[in-house]
């Protein structure tokens, strides 16, 4: 799969958000979308992922070569598409296995022996305890189990991109490698395209980025590898101002 | 009248205060709207009745009727009601179709001895687009069990007024669950008395949608020692429906140790939607194990939905996936014995038919 930003504008009750940013990823990359807080980062993920409170101004998204700018999040999700949020809502009365089975049942047709094995699989890579299956989605949850429970969502329903919101924030060391590991894991084996947002280039200690942008204003404002998020490392996000 | 009830003057003094305040919504005067009716449901009833003598078959009901089940077809007497009775120490486990057919008031009355218990489930249908108007009765002596559960499911043109009287004697549990699936204008009232280390434990589940008005209206009063009150509201509502909740609980000086809680939460669809919870409290006393209320209404936002969707489901079925998750806390633990698990299916469908709609 092969997604394309080509020169999008977005903005949010009038205010713009994101001005011509143009970025492609593709499948078996990790894509590294850095930038000081309030950059837009997370506004380009939910505009990939079709969040409806967003108006696109102009500019194109396009999946393999085709628009996805009219279709819904839930057909995107059907298409392969999927965003780890960076605080993922609370369903009271719904219970993690149930909507875990509802998802995975709405998007393809598989068994529910099929679905066990990879939640049980998941559950174990991630080191999540299972009586967590039982509990509403996200009710409860620590702030590290919350980016678990998402990768564990990522893990089962198997998407061809994963547009993870950063999953480092907020997490000790240990719970950082494990979810750096089961990240790592799915994109070597399922061959995915990865695009991961930071601001902090401590991830990218357990994780390999093909390709690294920053984003700056609503701007894409560098481009380059792993190299261009050392120098974020070393100097911080001062360089891009000047 | 029961006895208990004749020193309510007060207490109907404090609720008019309290209507006075809030303003009292809706005139207890029904508007007739026709609309197709839903279909009869097909399942063994202990015992089936009708608001009026003159009511069609059962037949036509689509009703199948237990061999041993009693066909009741009350009177336009409200004097003459209804009355199911356990005696001492019985245990009873009944399912009961009542079927609004006429807008003459009818009466249900439920009598449980010492140490007697009750499961019940009541399906409330109708045959027409009648209004109704019920009241139901619930005197439960020493140590008694019951356990109601009523399941609402009129059609969308029926108007229809309900009373609940619940009288929890020494040590007595009243366990009820009011489920509104149906319905045009609702209004349900419920007066409440716990005595010594009786206890009335309330639970309402309801789905407004359309133009509907479901209006509640409690009050609870712990009447003695160690007595136990909890009322549990979960309403989702939709469309341009309005859901109203007004509950005093009242804790008499007598009321020792007594325990109170009230909450009352809405889950909003969409914005022309609307839920107004006014919880209210008066404490009599100083000594006091539990008074407290809450009061919450969740409008379903753009994100919520979106995180649904971002999963591949669709907007309607994420909608329904938030409302009947909602709902189905208060559900939970209330429908033990094979008929409580037979209505639980049932109730289930009948909101999630509503949810639908």
């Amino acid at each position: 799969m092969e997604i394309e930003v080509k020169d999008l504008c977005v903005s949010i009750q009038g205010k713009k958000i994101l001005e011509h940013a143009s970025l492609s990823m593709k499948s078996d990359e990790i894509t590294v979308l850095m930038g000081p807080n309030g950059s837009g980062k997370t506004t380009l993920g939910m505009a990939i992922m079709g969040y409806p409170g967003l108006a696109i101004d102009s500019g194109e998204i396009l999946v393999d070569g085709k628009s996805i700018l009219g279709m819904g999040p839930d057909e995107r999700a059907k298409l392969g598409i999927f965003m780890q949020f960076q605080e993922p809502i609370e369903i009271e009365g719904v219970n993690l296995e149930n909507f875990i089975f509802a998802a995975k049942t709405a998007q393809s047709k598989v068994s529910a022996r099929q679905i066990e094995e990879d939640i049980e699989k998941a559950i174990k890579i991630l080191d999540l305890k299972e009586e967590m299956l039982k509990k509403d989605v996200n009710v409860g949850f620590s702030g590290g189990e919350k980016k678990k429970v998402e990768i564990m969502q990522m893990l089962v329903l198997k998407p061809k991109f994963a547009i993870l919101d950063e999953p480092d924030s907020g997490l000790d060391v240990d719970t950082l490698k494990k979810v750096a590991e089961a990240i790592n894991m799915y994109e070597k084996e399922s061959h995915a395209g990865i695009l991961l947002i930071t601001h902090y280039t401590r991830i990218l200690s357990y994780i390999n980025p093909t390709k690294v942008y920053v984003m700056d204003k609503g701007k894409i404002v560098a481009s380059g590898g792993r190299e261009l998020a050392e120098k974020i490392e070393r100097e911080g996000y001062g360089f891009i101002e000047g | 009248m029961l006895e208990w009830l004749e020193d309510f003057g007060e207490l109907e003094k404090e609720r008019g205060e309290l209507y006075k305040r809030h303003g009292r919504p809706i005139p207890i005067r029904f508007e007739d709207k026709s609309s197709g009716r839903e279909k009869g449901t097909s399942k063994d009833y202990d015992i089936v009745a009708f608001s009026s003598e003159h009511a069609s078959s059962v037949e036509s009901e689509g009703i199948s009727i237990a061999n041993d089940a009693e066909i009741i077809r009350l009177t336009e007497n409200v004097s003459n009601p209804l009355t199911i009775s356990i005696e001492d120490g019985k245990e009873v486990t009944m399912n009961m179709a009542f079927i609004f057919d006429s807008s003459l008031p009818s009466k249900i009355k439920i009598r449980l001895g010492k140490h007697a218990s009750l499961d019940i489930y009541e399906t409330f249908s109708s045959n027409f687009s009648s209004d109704g108007i019920l009241s139901q009765e619930m005197e439960l002596d020493e140590s008694s069990k019951l356990n109601l559960v009523a399941l609402h499911k009129e059609p969308a043109n029926a108007n229809y007024a309900l009373l609940s009287l619940v009288h929890s004697g020494k040590n007595a549990e009243a366990r009820l669950t009011n489920v509104f699936a149906g319905g045009n204008r609702l209004h349900h009232g419920t007066i409440g008395v716990a005595e010594d280390g009786g206890s009335i434990a309330s639970s309402t589940v309801a789905v407004a949608g359309s133009s509907q008005i479901i209006d509640l209206s409690s009050l609870l009063v712990n009447e003695g020692r160690n007595s136990s009150i909890e009322s549990l509201t979960r309403a989702v509502v939709k469309d341009n429906a309005e859901c109203l909740v007004k509950e005093l609980a009242k804790v008499r000086q007598s009321a020792e140790e007594a325990s109170t809680y009230i909450e009352e939460k809405g889950l909003l669809l969409n914005d022309g939607a609307s839920f107004v919870p006014m919880p209210d409290m008066a404490v009599d006393t100083n000594n006091v194990a539990n008074a407290s209320h809450s009061s919450a209404v969740f409008p379903l936002g753009k994100k919520s939905i979106f995180y649904i969707m971002s999963r591949g489901v669709s907007e309607g079925n994420a909608r329904q996936l938030f409302a009947t998750g909602f709902l189905e806390k208060l559900l939970t633990g209330k429908f033990g014995s094979e008929k409580g698990k037979i209505m639980l299916e049932e109730a289930e469908a009948s909101l999630n038919s509503k949810l639908r709609s």
